[in-house]
């Protein structure tokens, strides 16, 4: 079997990466290990809008879940301020049936031309200079496929790269670990979804999202090099939902881990015949843990890429270079100041939490992210980012 | 109760209670863990770091019984 581009992993990096190449003309098949496109889901669920278009994804009620005002960010005192998806960053405005819309992506890459597998599971690359194919179990048996390009989008637990010489290693500073439950029979701020920050979750959030006026994805993230304990996030996450009112008497109805990468761009994403791109490339914002965006806005320069190497019949790091010039662009900059911001937002204390959520409750501004928000800590409490004043 | 508890050579793995949400294989230094969805499989190249227990959000990750950083009962 050969295709112009192999990709591993059917989430949404992998079938915007198809949908894409597909489109312009490339032979594409997605190899996806879980027997079920989307399930389980690893996923808090909570997307912004704004960038939907860019990727060429059209709303669908299907996969929506409910719709927020925004996202609340708490300080440890319950102080709060609330910022509306009008206004908002990458991470808020909707709450989506993650399994229905991965499903969702892959239905438009397949219309698009591309293929897809499932319950197989790629052991390996074959390699001969470059990459040249990949080799996988499947219910058919040992299958190998020689293609063109081989594009891991095999998500956080990634090993595409490692095996074709990408070095997507992390650090335990820039790992963190999720526990979440779906919760039912509770009473969620039904505008907003919460994310709680301070002490209760060490180098991490608590988030609250609502599915339903009475259901919520409710969750905890913690930085690795924070824990010690086998086991020890389940405490977190009971100690949180034991002290929150509005959780009282709630049903865990599901059971959601995992974790993401909270790190600084990685330094390679593409070498000979072999491209990385969504979580497995290390995209996902450090500060919010949302990866979903920034997958499908590098999967759609990846896919663009891969149909003008197969059009050229060239996959050479030269070529695929285009993909890691394009995704930089877009991604790099806020990725790296990010990073920067949640350097130092994991050693802060309750107090200074407390602080900094005072300050921006009192605040009106007309466009907030990541980067405004930073701003304002920089006119009001100068000494907290002056580690990195000459990225804001 | 069902022995659920398997020794995966250098580190042992609760099937039970592992979540199969491949946290651990993407922690991995070595990149010596794999999963295919269905079970996990450490491979010669662990080095005990034990970074595979302490993110595993479940808890099912554990050095052998016997082994002096064993949090097994």
């Amino acid at each position: 079997m050969h295709y112009d581009v192999v990709i591993v992993g059917a989430g949404p990096a992998g079938s915007i990466t198809a949908k894409y190449a597909a489109q312009g003309g490339a032979s594409v098949i997605m190899l996806e290990k879980r027997q079920e496109i989307g399930s389980p889901v690893r996923c808090g669920e909570g997307i912004a809008r704004e960038w939907i278009d860019e990727v060429g994804i059209k709303l669908d009620q299907k996969w929506i879940a409910y719709e927020v005002e925004g996202a609340k960010v708490v300080s440890p005192n319950g102080n709060s301020f609330c910022i509306n998806e009008r206004i908002a960053g990458d991470e808020v405005g909707t709450v989506i049936e993650r399994d229905l819309f991965d499903r969702a992506l892959v239905e438009d890459a397949v219309r698009a031309g591309a293929d897809v597998m499932v319950k197989t599971a790629v052991t390996g690359l074959s390699k001969d200079g470059g990459v040249k194919g990949v080799v996988a179990d499947s219910p058919r048996g040992r299958l190998e496929i020689s293609a063109g390009a081989v594009v891991g989008a095999d998500g956080f637990e990634s090993q595409v790269g490692c095996w074709g010489g990408i070095d997507t290693r992390l650090k335990p500073r820039d790992v963190t670990t999720c526990l979440q439950y779906r919760m039912t029979n509770i009473r969620p701020d039904p505008e907003y979804c919460e994310f709680i920050l301070g002490s209760g979750a060490p180098g991490g959030y608590v988030w609250v999202f609502p599915k339903s006026e009475e259901s919520a994805n409710v969750g905890l993230g913690m930085q690795l090099r924070k824990l010690k304990k086998k086991g020890e996030l389940r405490y977190w996450l009971d100690k949180y939902i034991e002290k929150d009112e509005r959780l009282k008497g709630g049903k865990v109805i599901e059971i959601v881990s995992g974790a993401v990468s909270t790190c600084a761009p990685i330094d390679k994403t593409v070498s000979d015949g072999l491209l990385l791109v969504g979580d497995a490339a290390r995209m996902v914002d450090p500060i919010t843990g949302g990866g979903i965006a920034n997958a499908c806005k590098a999967g759609r320069v990846a896919g663009e890429v891969l149909a003008e190497a197969a059009q050229a019949k060239d996959f050479s790091a030269e070529m695929l270079d285009k993909y890691e010039k394009g995704w930089r662009k877009r991604l790099e900059e806020a990725l790296f100041r990010n990073w920067m911001a949640k350097e130092k937002l994991v050693t802060l204390s309750d107090e200074t939490f407390d602080k900094i959520i005072e300050v921006l409750s009192r605040e009106n501004l007309d466009h907030l992210s990541v980067l405004n928000i930073l701003k304002v800590i920089q006119r009001e409490l100068p000494e907290l980012v002056e580690e990195f004043m000459d990225l804001i | 109760m069902v022995q659920t508890l398997r020794d995966v050579g250098k580190m042992t793995v609760d099937d039970m209670m592992c979540m199969h949400c491949g946290a651990c294989v993407g922690t991995c230094p070595e990149n010596a863990i794999f999963l295919n969805e269905v079970f996990i499989t450490i491979n010669e190249d662990c080095n005990q770091c034990g970074l595979c227990m302490r993110v595993c959000p479940v808890g099912a990750m554990d050095y052998p019984t016997g082994h002096k950083l064993s949090q097994l009962g």
